[in-house]
């Protein structure tokens, strides 16, 4: 029996999947093909990819529905999310789960904000993932005695992160905090910048070697600085603080996803470290280290994969709590411009005699919600059965 | 057992700093001006500066917010930027400055302009006439051209208001351009924003909230009464229901009543709280529907402080029906689930089977053996929910309009209530950490191997 609840699960997760990624061929306004003039022409194509014939009447654009139904393919779901339907006609076919209060379609709605949820919740997981996985294994495999840096290294690598905040963040040209287009690049060249002067500080230090005050090491102790990062992000309650940068960072969902994956780390951090403590006493660690592998290669190659496994077993609780996220601030900021889950149940309150607006959305979300968290208990009892029939 | 909890008292101090450096920050990123809003909410309408009274009451304002300090102890920058930006007076003014600093790397030339800007517009305003105004006009709007523009429109400018003004020499041909990439450091001292309001913070002064002027140590308790009351009550309702349930799931684990029970269970902590919320407003104080509860709120509309404390009570309890339920119901499905798992994984081992062997009563076996060694991951679950007491829940509070903490922040966020705001966080940053000291500290309580562990 749990077995096939497990599966139901992965498909509803499958169909949320393939509607989201089909959601702007499946829900649009945007006919699919049109005849005008004995011709074929592809609109929809066109729109997303510019392939194709140029629609040659442009006021076609506005109102599609003058040429007839005979000359139109149109989409299951012949609306867009965010454009008001005002007509009574029966012309229109019909809208299947209502419109809201503006106008606009429900269903459309619902499937472009599957979309927005799977997007944001996996998005912000994976950046959960990659952070938690990064300073919770320096701090498990670090610890605070491990990593031993001599006083010059600390000086020139402490330098090279003020460098590296200088260039990525004061100077005019190359900004993180400009937000113009290409910002994945802009993102990836400002870590890259932000990190080469750290690494080139604690590389090239042999001249300050020279030296027997500089040459004098110290234990740097990594455990106890992530342990009190989690402490600090810990004490912020995280909803609020989300809420508290997008104030700052002008919106979008690519942003609140990143916002959420920063801010979702810690759980990770957590487990990755305790993983890592118990990794590093392991008979296959101290071999490595007796075959004079480097820290590096041994942290990144033989114990962060090892410490993988577990780290799945919460993938499915992380998408969850982040989708939770998502949908909870939509439905509080009320924004109407917003195509989420959240969104709709929120105009639901304003209209307390529209009970499609409460149910379908609401369904789809807990639905969600339930598949990735028994993805979770699936993934948990494999890697950790002391810990069944926990949600 | 003191010294550890001296130890983690004082670690308590520097990471607090930090949440205060990162409150500090928050504020200071978000856009919008601090001093509008403080005047706004002395009742000062916000119009432009157009007037010598409002310029001063700005001016003034800005000094008792102690605007018009640099931000930090010290100050990055690059070697192309101007280190007194911060006495520059309006927001507009600064963000134009910087925008004409990056385009000419050239602060000496820029600040002679805007000294001579300045001094103009003193003058005209010292000599009101229906034609300086109009050229005082023209000065707001030149604000946030480029420099190259502002070079092609100078000579005009200068003939039309017979002035010169627009003194704009040509830049050098070679645009030092490696000044952006030289950082500069500069010492402020102690006169700086962050320190200023952090000392006020220490005395005590937590300033007044910006949207209704009232003491923010007057609307903290008020929120977080009704946050810490309600959270007490739905936790210890949890508590109460959940602990006997998980106990008996734990003792039937297999059966098919209890798989029933946890699988319902982990339907319930899969649903949305804020869904359930709707749908429980919708159904239960719906005119259309059914009207059994009061939707929102604490009191009746007609609520008045002589009725007699019976009609209080029912009132109050009437209201507190719907965000109890939707409370509560997560915890129970949640915390039976670990209860359950806690003491089951207690009830396969030796001891309690010694304890069966040698007579005692089912209920001494469950409830003081099997309960007392599962209760450290209780006591985790327990640390973990502290947060949750203190800064309250953002959409319940909002949806039940309850007037805790969670709603006082929301309303705070919105409004950019930054002194209000700036509390909370500090605050419920400070009563989370305690929490998390007490949930050890329980810990060693029921285990006291993990105190000796430490101690070593």
């Amino acid at each position: 029996m749990k077995k096939g609840i497990y599966r139901w699960a992965l498909g509803w997760i499958g169909i949320c999947a393939v509607v989201s990624i089909l959601a702007p061929i499946i829900a649009t306004q945007t006919p699919w093909r049109i005849i005008y003039n004995n011709q074929n022409y592809y609109p929809l194509v066109y729109d997303l990819t510019g392939w194709g014939k140029v629609i040659p009447d442009a006021s076609l654009q506005l109102d599609w529905q003058q040429l007839g139904k005979e000359n139109l393919w149109m989409a299951p779901i012949p609306f867009d999310p965010t454009r008001p339907d005002h007509s009574e006609s029966e012309a229109n076919s019909k809208h299947w789960l209502g419109k809201d209060e503006a106008g606009r379609d429900i269903a459309s709605q619902l499937i472009h904000g599957t979309r927005t949820a799977l997007g944001i919740g996996i998005g912000a997981c994976l950046i959960s993932v990659f952070l938690g996985l990064i300073l919770g294994g320096l701090a498990g495999y670090l610890g605070d005695t491990v990593w031993i840096a001599s006083r010059a290294q600390l000086l020139l690598g402490i330098f090279g992160i003020f460098l590296g905040i200088f260039y990525v963040f004061f100077t005019p040209f190359l900004t993180l905090l400009e937000f113009h287009g290409g910002w994945i690049l802009n993102g990836f060249l400002s870590v890259g910048i932000f990190s080469i002067f750290p690494i080139l500080g604690i590389k090239f230090v042999n001249v300050f070697h020279y030296f027997p005050f500089w040459k004098k090491t110290i234990h740097i102790p990594m455990d106890f600085i992530i342990s009190r990062l989690i402490e600090i992000k810990h004490a912020f309650p995280t909803l609020f603080l989300v809420l508290a940068i997008m104030a700052i960072i002008p919106g979008g969902e690519g942003w609140l996803a990143i916002i959420l994956g920063i801010t979702g780390w810690t759980p990770f951090a957590r487990l990755i470290r305790a993983e890592m403590l118990q990794i590093k006493t392991l008979d296959y660690m101290t071999a490595g280290k007796a075959l004079g592998y480097s820290p590096g290669r041994l942290l990144f190659k033989h114990a962060i994969p090892n410490a993988l496994g577990p780290v799945w077993s919460m993938v499915g609780f992380s998408i969850a709590g982040a989708i939770l996220a998502e949908s909870a601030l939509s439905f509080i900021r009320d924004d109407p411009d917003q195509i989420s889950w959240g969104a709709i149940l929120a105009s639901a309150r304003h209209h307390p005699e529209a009970w499609g607006l409460a149910v379908w959305p609401g369904l789809a979300l807990f639905f969600t919600l339930y598949a990735f968290q028994l993805l979770g208990e699936a993934a948990r009892n494999k890697w950790n059965p002391r810990m069944r029939n926990i949600p | 057992m003191f010294a550890q909890i001296r130890h983690r008292l004082l670690w308590m101090l520097p990471v607090l700093g930090v949440i205060s450096i990162l409150t500090f920050g928050l504020q200071k990123l978000t856009p919008g001006d601090p001093v509008w809003m403080a005047l706004q909410a002395e009742g000062i309408s916000p119009t432009p500066l157009n007037t010598r009274q409002s310029k001063e009451a700005y001016q003034r304002k800005r000094h008792d917010l102690r605007l018009d300090l640099p931000l930090f102890y010290f100050t990055l920058s690059h070697q192309a930027s101007c280190d007194t930006l911060f006495r520059v007076i309006t927001v507009e003014d600064r963000t134009w400055i910087t925008q004409l600093l990056q385009e000419t790397a050239s602060p000496e030339i820029i600040l002679q302009f805007y000294a001579d800007l300045l001094h103009q517009e003193e003058i005209w305003e010292q000599n009101p006439s229906p034609q300086s105004f109009r050229f005082r006009n023209y000065c707001r709007q030149i604000r946030g051209l480029s420099y190259s523009s502002l070079q092609k429109i100078s000579s005009l400018f200068n003939q039309i208001t017979n002035s010169k003004v627009l003194k704009l020499p040509n830049l050098p041909a070679s645009f030092p351009k490696w000044k952006f990439y030289l950082p500069q450091i500069k010492w402020e001292g102690l006169q700086n924003q962050y320190h200023q309001w952090i000392s006020r913070l220490l005395q005590g002064d937590w300033g007044v909230s910006w949207t209704d002027g009232r003491p923010v140590m007057t609307k903290i308790p008020e929120a977080l009464t009704w946050t810490i009351g309600l959270n007490t009550l739905t936790l210890l309702l949890a508590w109460l229901i959940s602990l006997p349930a998980g106990v008996w799931a734990a003792r039937h684990q297999g059966s098919w009543a209890e798989r029933t029970f946890s699988g319902a269970g982990f339907l319930l902590y899969a649903l949305p709280g804020f869904w359930v919320a709707t749908l429980l407003t919708l159904t239960f104080a719906n005119p259309d529907v059914l009207l059994w509860l009061p939707a929102s709120g604490l009191h009746a509309m007609d609520y008045s402080s002589d009725w007699p404390a019976y009609k209080k009570i029912m009132d109050l309890g009437a209201h507190l029906v719907l965000p109890v339920v939707t409370y509560t119901y997560a915890s129970i499905a949640f915390l039976s689930a670990q209860i359950n798992n806690a003491v089951h994984q207690e009830l396969s081992k030796d001891y309690i089977r010694t304890a069966r062997a040698k007579g005692l009563p089912e209920g001494t076996v469950i409830w003081k053996h099997a309960l007392r060694n599962s209760s450290l991951p209780l006591i985790t679950l327990i640390g973990q929910m502290l947060p949750g007491l203190i800064s309250g829940s953002l959409i319940l509070e909002n949806i039940f309009s309850i007037p805790g903490m969670g709603q006082l922040m929301w309303k705070a966020l919105s409004e950019k209530d930054f002194p209000v705001l700036v509390a909370c966080f500090i605050l419920t940053g400070m009563l989370t950490m305690l929490g998390m000291l007490l949930a050890d500290l329980a810990y060693d309580r029921a285990d006291p191997r993990i105190g000796s562990k430490e101690k070593k």
